[in-house]
């Protein structure tokens, strides 16, 4: 099975390649505001995620030296959502709402195909 | 109207995430304290565990902040 780290790395990969194509979608096509909200929200969306490992490793060491664990940031995690529509809410012209949201799930489904991928090929 | 239902929406959906992680957390600290050779493969079920139960909610949150700001 893979590494936390690896499917990090794996995501980061995917998700860098997704927002270049969004950024030439954005620069040569005509929906820039979808581009740019797909864009916003993957880019909330890595955040996440990266929290989400920052605090997944901080958890590890706690248990390894005997310490409580003090959380896993999910209120940060809804408050970098919450952000990511705040700015698609506030700039309507420039980012489109609905892409936003889209964009924000980008990495969960990227983690849930990779990971389904990963257990077919097995 | 719109705020009783944003409340409801972030409540319900937190509380749901709070429950799958604490579950999650909670079975893979006992398995870890059982197998700690498996510590690799538990965290990495861990991770995938919690980052596909906190999906929902947020998207609830979401939808809740959309629902107050219209």
């Amino acid at each position: 099975m893979q590494s936390m780290q690896e499917i990090f790395k794996q995501q980061k990969k995917s998700l860098f390649f997704l927002l270049a194509l969004f950024v030439l979608g954005w620069f040569f096509l005509d929906y820039r505001t979808i581009f740019a909200g797909l864009i916003l929200g993957s880019l909330f969306g890595m955040y996440n995620f990266w929290i989400l490992v920052r605090r997944m490793e901080r958890f590890d060491r706690s248990i390894d030296e005997g310490k409580r664990a003090k959380s896993l940031g999910m209120g940060l995690r809804f408050a970098s959502g919450v952000g990511a529509t705040a700015v698609a809410l506030v700039m309507p012209e420039e980012f489109d709402l609905i892409s936003t949201v889209i964009g924000l799930m980008i990495p969960y489904a990227l983690l849930f195909t990779g990971h389904l991928l990963f257990h077919w090929k097995q | 109207m719109g705020l009783l239902a944003a409340a409801i929406a972030v409540g319900l959906g937190a509380l749901g995430a709070g429950i799958g992680n604490g579950l999650i957390v909670s079975k893979t600290v006992e398995g870890i304290a059982r197998q700690p050779e498996a510590r690799g493969v538990l965290q990495t079920t861990m991770f995938i565990g919690v980052a596909l139960v906190e999906a929902l909610p947020i998207i609830a949150t979401v939808i809740a902040f959309i629902v107050m700001n219209k």
